[in-house]
């Protein structure tokens, strides 16, 4: 069997504060493999949000282990990291605290494509910002964070996580923020990069977006990863009461479709 | 007979460098014991619009421009904030989305349903009613004993209710309830909520981004776009028959459906400012044709009892 692109061994992480404890992640087992999409789904206090920290390399777990493609991320020295990492791109909940609001969309992106030649970074920047929609792209360049508007920024947030085509997107959140109608917007987006390989790692809240968007969906509660599977079946035939009570909790708005 | 009117209300922001119209022209009515859901995206209007419900537009910046509120058949258009101060709590009550910063952080839950009980039943047994709210909001008696950082999201927003429900309100005014909630919370809060209405015979104007709460919540439904209420109607036939060009496309983006292609069912664009003449949807309307850019609709029948949309697309129909 192939190596994963990504896997994530027993990991667990405790936080303290105070005098207090927190065992944000218990033990979580989780691997994504080239191209495939996962969609790890809780609710907030489950530990998902702490896995993906990990995931990304933005914070060490107590015990267990990071391989990213079959390499351990603990045993890497930080040059050998820095330049592994870069095949794996996080996109945050909220894209207007993701940017740094001193540096224009053509500094930000430029900044992307820093392993681009310098020649080339301007017309790759344009050809990033045509893609996601964000026109005229000329424009748009001179522009700061603050200048656009929420549905922009995420815009922006996938031209700059797929910058460098990364085989790897973990995404934390990234619809949540948005309205309804401009969600399906960034899923075609999200969907367009799939399309060229990228594996995704999508953290959510929402099981509509898990259902539409992922090949396998972990379930995960109290900081233990209680159900996985295909989407479809975790979904739609789920074991575990835990995840049969989240989906039961979602609002239907089905019985209203027209028949 | 209606508790709340609002006919044709423009709502206004002044600033420095001019007026921004938060509400172009909002029309709706609750009955008694009738839960309403007014939908809306970000600016939609529809929190504005909750504000001006309960008179607390920002002071000196944001102004009813034009259109009546009435509620209980009293036009309150113009009231002064002292006058609004007796009507709130009774007729109506509000709830908010971010129950920590409606509570007050110092003082214990008990206290601040007391406080509201005070208000409108001065001569109530305090202690009795205050364990009798708790109850009805399906919390432990304990919890009047508790500070607002010591509970839960949930629990907060069952407090909050508590506090509304201690004025014995006609309606509750409750915007974004849930949003801040986790799904599993949110669905106990829906179910509290129902149960309530069903107890308490009281009305629910319920404003919320997401469809799925309102389906869940509302006999009927109240859209919004861009400053407009663009459709209305019970909630069965809004959902399953929408007349507006809008209502249709928000619906199947809310089911997160795919198309014929493939392709996650979306509204290109985004909410504009809603100026101009025309309507505030054409410039992203699938079937917008030539008056549409010249011309706002007025309201045509859509098909159900009281299902009417702002949409040319509809005139000379009859469903």
């Amino acid at each position: 069997m192939s190596e994963p692109l990504l896997r994530l061994s027993a990991i667990a992480k405790t936080f303290h504060r105070g005098g207090e404890h927190v065992r944000a992640v218990v033990s979580a087992d989780l691997h994504v493999d080239p191209g495939e999409s996962v969609a790890l789904v809780g609710e907030s206090g489950s530990g998902k949000s702490t896995v993906a920290r990990i995931a990304l390399g933005l914070m060490a777990p107590d015990s267990g282990r990071v391989f990213l493609e079959g390499r351990c991320l603990a045993e890497m020295k930080p040059a050998v990291l820095a330049e592994a990492r870069v095949v794996m791109q996080p996109i945050f909940q909220d894209p207007g605290q993701s940017f740094n609001p001193r540096r224009s969309v053509g500094e930000a992106l430029a900044q992307a494509l820093r392993l681009a030649p310098q020649e080339q970074r301007r017309a790759r920047s344009i050809d990033l910002l045509n893609r996601v929609g964000l026109r005229p792209a000329e424009t748009i360049l001179a522009r700061y964070p603050h200048e656009l508007s929420g549905g922009q920024k995420q815009r922006l947030a996938v031209a700059r996580a797929a910058a460098i085509s990364p085989k790897l997107i973990v995404a934390d959140e990234p619809l949540s923020g948005a309205d309804v109608s401009i969600r399906g917007q960034m899923l075609n987006l999200l969907s367009e990069l799939r399309k060229d390989g990228v594996a995704f790692l999508m953290i959510t809240h929402d099981i509509s977006v898990a259902r539409a968007f992922s090949d396998r969906v972990a379930v995960m509660h109290r900081g233990l990863i209680v159900e996985s599977g295909p989407s479809d079946v975790v979904l739609e035939r789920p074991e575990h009461d835990y995840t049969r009570r989240l989906i039961q909790s979602v609002p239907k708005l089905d019985r209203y479709m027209a028949s | 007979m209606s508790l709340l009117i609002v006919d044709r209300l423009r709502l206004v922001y002044d600033g420095p460098r001019g007026s921004t119209v938060a509400v172009q022209e909002a029309t709706l009515a609750v009955g008694e014991g009738e839960a309403v859901g007014l939908v809306g995206e970000s600016g939609s209007g529809k929190s504005s619009l909750a504000r001006a419900l309960l008179g607390l537009l920002p002071r000196n910046v944001g102004r009813i421009a034009g259109g009546t509120i009435s509620i209980a058949g009293r036009d309150v258009t113009r009231l002064s904030r002292r006058e609004w101060e007796k009507l709130r709590g009774q007729p109506m009550a509000m709830v908010f989305q971010d129950p920590l910063s409606s509570l007050n952080p110092v003082m214990r839950i008990g206290k601040q349903i007391g406080e509201s009980v005070r208000r409108h039943d001065p001569g109530a047994d305090l202690a009795k009613r205050i364990e009798e709210l708790l109850g009805l909001v399906r919390l432990p008696a304990a919890v009047a004993g508790a500070y607002p950082h010591e509970l839960s999201g949930g629990m907060r927003q069952r407090a909050l209710l508590a506090i509304a429900l201690g004025c014995r309100p006609a309606m509750l005014i409750a915007d974004e309830p849930t949003t801040a909630l986790d799904v599993t919370t949110q669905a106990e809060i829906l179910a509290l909520l129902r149960e309530l209405r069903g107890k308490l015979g009281m009305a629910l104007l319920l404003i919320s981004h997401d469809l799925g709460v309102v389906a869940d919540a509302c006999d009927r439904v109240v859209i919004m776009y861009s400053g407009r209420t663009v459709e209305w109607g019970s909630t069965a036939d809004t959902f399953v028959r929408p007349g507006h060009p809008y209502a249709s496309a928000l619906l199947a983006a809310g089911r997160v459906m795919r198309n014929e292609q493939g392709l996650f069912m979306t509204i290109e664009g985004e909410v504009g400012s809603g100026g101009g003449t025309g309507c505030p949807f054409a410039p992203r309307c699938p079937q917008v044709m030539p008056r549409c850019r010249s011309d706002m609709p007025p309201a045509f029948a859509a098909g159900g009892t009281g299902h009417e949309a702002r949409c040319w697309l509809l005139e000379g129909k009859t469903a």
